[in-house]
């Protein structure tokens, strides 16, 4: 801690010199005609996509960007997976804004959810005025696993059938050194298969900004609702209550200011954040339900100072939470932080060594119960490296990152290391061909007590060879990239097993002009897809989902055509 | 682990004093290229025509001239209303025929001097404390202002973060950083709500709240990517472990082939583990 106050000492005390300002005069009379400020046409263009694959659906979509004096529509894949549509509509200072977002994401075993969502907008801007309106509605339909116990555990996949609506409306003044708005939003989620129960969040909220010189303050405060009223199941005579009215009523607050001066920039923030949560608490059966009360209180300062090509930073932060019914109820924890970056020519590097410790009040618990990793004390240590070299022609950048937590003598975790290395590089083959590379490792080794030490593993490397151009209409492009996960996990000297992921993802296309108004790429991709899920061996004791493995080849080839109009 | 660390420190210390004894001596603002612009624009040798002059070689750019599909090339509002090309890039001065330099929004000049052009008008910067030029993500010269693929700009500096897309499981295989957020605001304190506008089902407030998930949904999840699967900071029953270590049932060494550890583990029983609403679900196991 020492060495970093000293560093920071270092930097503070040194030559005393001027930032460059370069900010825009505004005394400088100018009565300019600009005849050659000219906007380039814009092509429109509108095109098909098309995709085959032996593993997965076969995809087709549209695609175009067209522009006009008073509209706009951009479309990619749309209609395919993770495809999206976007039009609007501008007069005067009105703008109004359709979108379509698609988002696909299930897996080999149709395990997962797509995401259909719609929204409208609208806006007024003027250079005092900004008021909009936005309207969106998302349905999400899936599966996920879930698991029951009838007699003995048997896992399922559960329906997922969500509609979430959200309404969001606000207006912001702005001046030329400030700037003052005020927002509302309303969400509705509703559980279309009637497993989760429906919900609804409202939040208005305030926000504030000015300028003075290079000094910028920022303040926000946010007031809202969640809420959960629905009916409870009778299992039997002796429930107390057949609907519970949940509802948590939020506060936050914040602030932060920042200012230059030279080649000092110095920061203060603190942001408060409150949930209360004003349930009822009613006696069941087995137990009283109590509901949770949270608050999270984050401040702190930074500041930096730079001198010629290095450049000095350091701050300091303060976390402190509360939360009722709980082993224990405040937690502090206090960082600290320094870095410096150093430019040298095409050379760049910084270090950055981060320190923290958690602390808080008593615990309520026995000393013969081990504490909660999440609240137990905690020592966090973390050193980042980075070196750089760009070149015109090539570069190329290493980070390396080591972290280590070291917890309380009684917490159930008990320590957690991290390491991690990427890589990254460049080359310029010719005007027309670039190579990219990059590689990277990453392992997080974690002991708990009873002797278990958990190892994740992650490594990924690849390359890129963009625009070989073989003439003036064909340009060729190429990539691979491999990523593995890893996880191995040792009970008691006792060898769980590892299960790891890994895929193969090769690429090549080609762009192909056929004429000045049609243009086509045909593109080839293998994907090789592995991974175990060990924990599903079939046992006696549980009924497993048979196979939860994924282990799949695919070949994709798409075809795309782009006509300008 | 600890030994790494201290040499870390050891480092920076020998590294700080090397670099901020040559630094104090050098006694100067910034590189010579930046003292020249600063020169420059203290002589306000401005172009008596503005855009005008700079086009005449500058309008065979294509790169240039897509500055007039944006609002910053509006005639009639913002800088090309004012002084032109040379509202950001400077006095025009000797540049035409001696090629006198002008700024460029390049890495060669600070990244205080760059801003110092773009806050003149506008008043947001990149939080938290990070120095970032506003040029190294927002291209104004093209119609879509943020880089084509911002996430890129974003991986420059997190890299940890961005590298998560290989993972076993990921956000970043359908959302981009900015789904999530905002550069130009501070990261809201109530993570949970940014996991809400996608998980709204998780918002309750539960008959049956889990204290940790109540608090922060970050203390199981790590929303950019995992080698585990739901984005699960470790595997189960290894994660509820590191708190419920003495769960009450009988025996805490789970190192067979057995409830604790095939299936969906600690939640073959306790599936309603973001919270329950069933009157007996104080276990969340309905």
């Amino acid at each position: 801690m020492k060495a970093k106050l000293t560093l920071v000492a270092l930097a503070v005390l040194s030559a005393n010199a001027t930032a460059a300002n370069f900010a825009v005069p505004q005394n400088i009379d100018n009565d300019y005609a600009c005849k050659r400020c000219i906007a380039p046409e814009h092509s429109n263009t509108v095109g098909l996509m098309t995709e085959q694959r032996t593993h997965l659906d076969s995809q087709y979509g549209a695609n175009a960007d067209i522009k006009g004096a008073n509209y706009t529509l951009y479309a990619k894949n749309a209609g395919a997976d993770n495809g999206h549509l976007k039009a609007a509509a501008h007069l005067g200072d009105f703008s109004l804004e359709l979108a379509y977002i698609n988002r696909w994401n299930l897996d080999d075993n149709d395990i997962g959810a797509e995401r259909q969502q719609l929204s409208a907008g609208a806006k007024y801007q003027t250079q005092l005025v900004t008021a909009f309106v936005n309207a969106r509605s998302e349905d999400k339909q899936g599966q996920r696993i879930s698991s029951v116990v009838n007699p003995k555990p048997t896992n399922y996949l559960e329906t997922i059938d969500h509609t979430t609506q959200v309404m969001n409306a606000g207006v912001q003044l702005h001046g030329k050194f400030w700037n003052v708005g005020l927002a509302a939003v309303n969400s509705d989620f509703t559980d279309n298969a009637g497993i989760d129960a429906d919900n609804r969040a409202q939040q208005a909220s305030v926000k504030a900004g000015i300028n003075y010189g290079t000094t910028r303050l920022s303040v926000s405060a946010a007031s809202g609702k969640m809420i959960q009223d629905g009916p409870i199941e009778q299992e039997n005579s002796l429930v107390p209550i057949s609907n519970f009215d949940g509802e948590v009523e939020t506060l936050d607050y914040s602030a932060r200011i920042s200012s230059r001066y030279a080649g000092f920039k110095v920061a203060g923030f603190y942001s408060y954040s409150d949930r209360d949560n004003v349930s009822g608490s009613y006696e069941f059966f087995d137990a009283i339900n109590t509901p949770i009360d949270t608050s999270k209180t984050r401040y702190g300062v930074d500041a930096s100072y730079r001198l010629a090509g290095a450049k000095f930073s350091a701050g300091f932060e303060q976390n402190d939470r509360t939360r009722s019914d709980s082993d224990r109820e405040e937690t502090q924890e206090s960082e600290l932080f320094g870095r410096i970056d150093y430019r040298y020519q095409q050379l760049n590097g910084h270090i950055k060594l981060t320190s923290s410790e958690r602390t808080g009040s008593e615990y309520r618990i026995g000393d013969d119960i081990f504490q909660k990793y999440y609240l137990a004390d905690r020592d966090r240590v973390s050193t980042e490296l980075g070196l750089g070299y760009s070149h015109n022609k090539y570069g190329a950048n290493l980070k390396v990152t080591l972290a280590s937590d070291e917890y309380s003598n009684s917490s159930a975790l008990q320590e957690s290391d991290e390491m991690t290395v990427n890589l990254d590089g460049y080359y310029l083959i010719s005007e027309q061909m670039t190579l990219n590379a990059f590689a990277g490792t990453q392992t997080i080794d974690s002991l708990e007590i009873h002797n278990t030490t958990v190892s994740d593993e992650f490594t990924y490397f690849g390359f890129g060879l963009n625009k070989y151009r073989i003439n003036e209409d064909m340009t060729l492009g190429t990539s691979y990239t491999f990523s593995f996960s890893g996880s191995d996990t040792s009970v008691d000297s006792t060898d769980m097993g590892d299960y790891y992921q890994y895929q193969h993802l090769a690429e090549i296309h080609m762009d192909y002009r056929i004429n000045e108004r049609i243009s086509t790429r045909f593109a080839y991709s293998y994907e090789r897809n592995y991974d175990t899920n060990y924990a599903n061996q079939t046992i006696e004791a549980i009924n497993s989902i048979d196979d939860l493995n994924q282990n799949y080849t695919d070949h994709k080839i798409g075809v795309f055509f782009t006509i300008k109009l | 682990m600890r030994i790494l660390q201290k040499i870390g420190l050891l480092t920076a210390f020998i590294a700080a004093t090397a670099l901020s004894v040559p630094s104090a001596l050098a006694n100067e603002a910034a590189t010579p290229l930046e003292q020249q612009l600063v020169n420059k624009f203290t002589e306000a040798n401005y172009s008596k025509k503005g855009a005008d002059t700079c086009l005449m070689c500058h309008k065979k750019s294509q790169s240039v001239m897509a500055i007039f599909n944006t609002p910053h090339g509006n005639t009639n509002k913002g800088p090309m209303a004012g002084l032109q090309c040379e509202a950001c890039h400077g006095p025009q001065g000797k540049h035409k025929g001696n090629n006198e330099p002008m700024l460029t929004f390049g890495d060669e000049f600070s990244v205080e001097g760059r801003n110092s052009v773009c806050e003149s008008c506008h008043t947001q910067e990149h939080t938290p404390f990070h120095d970032q030029a506003c040029s190294d993500c927002h291209n104004i010269h093209q119609a879509k202002r943020v880089a084509e693929q911002p996430q890129a700009q974003c991986a420059n500096c997190h890299s940890l973060q961005a590298t998560a897309q290989f993972k076993r499981s990921t956000h970043l295989d359908t959302l981009t950083c900015s789904d999530c957020h905002n550069p130009h605001e501070e990261a809201p304190l109530s993570v949970n709500d940014t996991c809400y506008s996608c998980h709204a089902e998780k918002r309750g407030p539960t008959l049956w709240e889990h204290s940790p998930v109540t608090e922060d949904c970050t203390t199981c999840h790590n929303p950019h990517g995992s080698v585990n699967d739901n984005l699960l900071n470790s595997r189960a029953p290894q994660l509820c472990q590191s708190c419920h270590n003495q769960a009450g049932h009988p025996g805490d060494v789970h190192n067979s082939l057995d409830g604790f550890t095939q299936g969906q583990s600690c939640m073959n029983c306790h599936s309603k583990i973001h919270g329950s609403n069933h009157p007996s679900g104080h276990l969340f196991e309905k």
